[in-house]
């Protein structure tokens, strides 16, 4: 279980996050959605240790900044970065490395095979199309096998075969008993799959809904977004 | 230590495989072969000539004349070869540059410490390592080890300095040594850099100005020694600064005077002791390494901004794009001289190469004139004005002064490259004109930017240090030609090489061609005072440097009507 508790960033004067609290269960698929510069990223990276914030995030009541916490987090960044140096197979070999995998050559075979990289093994960092960039980002956030999983707009720049695949996944992994949280500003990317629902505006959570909820109250996840978006600006 | 191995390993060798894919790869061949072959061919040729001038001395003299002889050869060769100098006073500066260049480099270590934890990644590490189960330290140590593994290999280019040192009366093997020292130099500074890093921020960047202050504060006491020294020895400036400087008490200063004392005692030829210090001053770094990863280190979130900035230079250079960050910064008195933009041109075609750069110039900086470069060859200028001040007092001569300022141009202007910027675009392929005629004005371009970024320094220099009126017109003649044949032979080099080749290979490569082709201009210059002295060398010198130039300048405009690969 994720929980955030008072998670307040800020860059200076600007508060990128403002008093965040939000609890992600176990074997829920969570979207963190919001329009461009609601502090989603922040977030993200609030919650990847990766930023020095205030509050608490914890993952099973530890600290997500320690290295026990982090054994239980995989994150796949919004834009993927590689080694220019290192191939496909080797930056999955580097990654078990880092995380001390011990029995993860089958799991990094599927998932190569399932997007379609199998036969791009021998290929450098630089010589991918961002497209393949992002597949090969996402192997790798998800070979540790990790309990929660955090997708930064993961759906940019892939083909419609890995998109499908994609979904597959997620479903897989929540049948698996882990969590995922999906940054994403694309509400017709996520219909669907979805449990929980964060939706974001400047800095701050204006909804948390779950998928219950909402088709109780017979609204679409698009009419409440553009009702709380749309409303915050006009106010604003 | 498994990752970090993991990694370098696999980087070492794929960079050697993409490089073995390019015709890069045959020129590394190439030129190892040939230094193989002239090697092989000058060791046999010097063999040959020293039989025959044994045997002649032996049919010529008498046997007790010919062990005099042969005493005095092995003399006179010990003297060339085995690490005497020509001169105490040499003996006495070269003792003294150890020392100086180590403490420059490690107080810059120090005084750039910000940047030691906060510009080495890059967003890779960001995404796989900063969220990996890892120490922060850990992550640290690893970046670390990657940057001094490069740095050491970068500086493999130092070798070809070899010659010279032997040239000065250091043998091979203590050029090599001496090779070493700069190796575990730059080890040692990268260490100290991040070890400050570590110990002083936490969160607060502030904490890191006292490393900053800290080594001004270091400067101004070694000036103050200095200055004491100098008063109490009774000597002239410079006499004092090698003294000083070479004193046999900064051996007890650790790290810094260990490593110097090294250097001085492999010059002096004494390897035990060279040795001693060698392996304390290795000690002490292994130390420090020992004591950073102890250290808690807290510097995700101050790394963020320099891999984000890391990642779009990787990116524009994998398009074939310059790396060089382009925007005009107008300082303060730039933003009070600033001209309305009117009447003036942007240029039609391909003269738009030459009068961007000339509009970027007369609006960006104050009067259009004082840029970042031209404001770095006035501190030089300035700086040789000081010098002179205290070296005519020390008995040098101004003549000496003014060579030593027009070879401090050059090597300032060798690390430029004013068609980079051109080059670095997609304009210079995509406007609809000649490729010759495109080059010619980007040429013209840089041609009017380094007469300008020269020539308030170069008259400065010239008032004030008062050269003959022929020496100082034709000296600048000559910095204009050299500039030209530097500007073509480096964008020769840039269109001919693969975009995607590394950095330190392209650098290897780039140092080695303008070697080459000095070499060149060198003997055009030596057959030149041979027919015409000093005028007949300045004649031969640019006539071999603008045939050059338009001999490398003929295969460009095709080059470039081929387009980026």
């Amino acid at each position: 279980m994720l929980q955030a508790e008072r998670l307040t960033k800020r860059f200076g004067k600007v508060v990128a996050n403002n008093d965040l609290n939000f609890t992600i269960p176990d074997g829920t698929i969570a979207v963190m959605l919001g329009p461009n510069g609601a502090g989603k990223s922040t977030a993200m990276k609030s919650i990847m240790g990766l930023l020095r914030h205030e509050g608490s995030i914890r993952i099973d009541g530890m600290d997500t900044s320690t290295v026990g916490a982090k054994r239980l987090i995989g994150y796949v960044p919004e834009m993927p970065s590689l080694y220019p140096n290192l191939t496909v197979d080797e930056h999955l070999e580097f990654i078990a490395r880092a995380y001390k995998l011990t029995d993860y050559r089958d799991y990094k075979e599927d998932l190569l095979r399932r997007l379609q990289l199998d036969d791009k093994k021998k290929k450098f960092g630089d010589e991918l199309s961002k497209g393949m960039q992002q597949k090969l980002s996402i192997c790798i956030g998800l070979l540790p096998r990790p309990k929660f999983i955090l997708f930064d707009e993961p759906m940019i720049g892939l083909d419609p075969h890995a998109i499908r695949e994609l979904k597959n996944i997620f479903q897989e992994l929540k049948a698996g008993g882990s969590s995922l949280l999906i940054s994403t500003h694309i509400i017709d990317s996520v219909e669907g799959f979805w449990d929980q629902t964060l939706i974001m505006q400047s800095g701050r959570i204006v909804a948390n809904v779950t998928h219950e909820s909402l088709m109780a109250s017979g609204e679409t996840l698009e009419d409440l977004f553009f009702r709380l978006t749309e409303a915050g600006e006009e106010t604003t | 230590m498994n990752l970090t191995l993991y990694y370098l390993g696999h980087t070492f060798l794929n960079g050697l495989k993409k490089i073995f894919r390019t015709w890069v790869a045959f020129f590394l061949i190439f030129i190892v072969i040939m230094g193989l072959l002239g090697g092989v061919v000058g060791f046999s040729i010097g063999h040959v000539i020293e039989q025959r001038e044994r045997t002649e001395t032996y049919e010529e003299a008498t046997s007790q004349e010919y062990e005099e002889n042969e005493e005095e050869a092995v003399e006179e060769s010990e003297t060339k070869r085995g690490g005497s100098f020509q001169t105490e006073q040499a003996k006495k500066a070269l003792l003294a540059l150890p020392l100086v260049i180590i403490l420059v480099t490690f107080l810059y270590a120090i005084y750039t410490a910000d940047k030691s934890g906060t510009q080495i990644f890059n967003m890779a590490d960001v995404n796989f390592l900063f969220t990996a189960p890892l120490h922060p330290t850990a992550v640290l140590l690893f970046r670390m080890n990657m940057q001094m593994g490069a740095k050491v290999v970068a500086s493999i280019y130092l070798l070809f300095q070899i010659p010279n040192l032997v040239n000065a009366g250091v043998s091979v093997p203590k050029a090599l040594l001496l090779f070493l020292a700069w190796a575990v130099n730059l080890i040692m500074c990268q260490q100290v850099g991040v070890l400050t890093y570590t110990l002083l921020t936490g969160g607060k960047k502030k904490r890191l100005e006292l490393a900053k202050r800290g080594v001004i504060a270091v400067l101004l006491l070694v000036a103050a020694a200095y200055f004491f020294f100098y008063r109490a020895n009774g000597n002239n400036y410079l006499a004092a600064v090698s003294q000083f400087f070479g004193n046999a008490s900064w051996q007890w200063v650790p790290l810094i005077g260990w490593l110097a004392a090294f250097c001085i005692q492999v010059i002096a030829g004494d390897l035990g002791l060279a040795f001693t210090f060698l392996l304390m001053t290795i000690g002490g770094t292994v130390l420090l390494y020992v004591l950073t990863s102890r250290l808690p280190a807290d510097f995700y979130e101050d790394a963020l901004p320099g891999a984000e900035r890391n990642q779009a230079v990787l990116e524009r250079k994998n398009t074939g794009k310059s790396e060089i960050e382009l925007k005009v910064k107008r300082g303060f008195l730039s933003r009070i001289f600033a001209r309305t933009r009117k009447n003036f041109s942007h240029g039609r075609g391909a003269a738009m190469f030459l009068m961007r750069s000339l509009h970027d110039r007369r609006y960006g900086y104050l009067l259009g004139m004082f840029t970042k470069t031209c404001n770095t060859y006035l501190l030089v200028a300035a700086g040789l004005i000081v010098l002179n001040y205290f070296a005519i007092k020390s008995g040098w001569t101004t003549l000496i002064i003014y060579l030593i300022g027009m070879g401090f141009i050059v090597f300032l202007r060798a690390f430029g490259n004013p068609l980079a910027e051109e080059m670095g675009h997609d304009f210079i392929y995509l406007v609809p004109e000649r490729p010759a005629k495109k080059l010619l004005f980007s040429l013209a371009s840089g041609l009017v930017e380094s007469v300008l970024n020269i020539l308030p320094s170069y008259l400065l220099i010239c008032l004030v240090l008062r050269p003959d009126l022929p020496l100082a017109l034709g000296g600048f003649v000559l910095l204009m030609v050299m500039d030209l044949f530097m500007t073509i032979t480096t964008a020769m080099i840039s269109l001919l090489l693969p975009t995607q080749l590394p950095d330190m290979i392209r650098s290897w490569i780039q140092m080695i061609a303008i070697s080459m082709t000095l070499l060149v201009v060198v003997v055009f210059a030596a057959v030149g005072v041979f027919f015409g002295g000093l005028w007949g060398s300045f004649i031969l010198l640019l006539v071999s440097m603008l045939l050059l130039s338009a001999l490398f300048f003929l295969p460009c405009p095709y080059i470039l009507a081929r387009g980026r690969r």
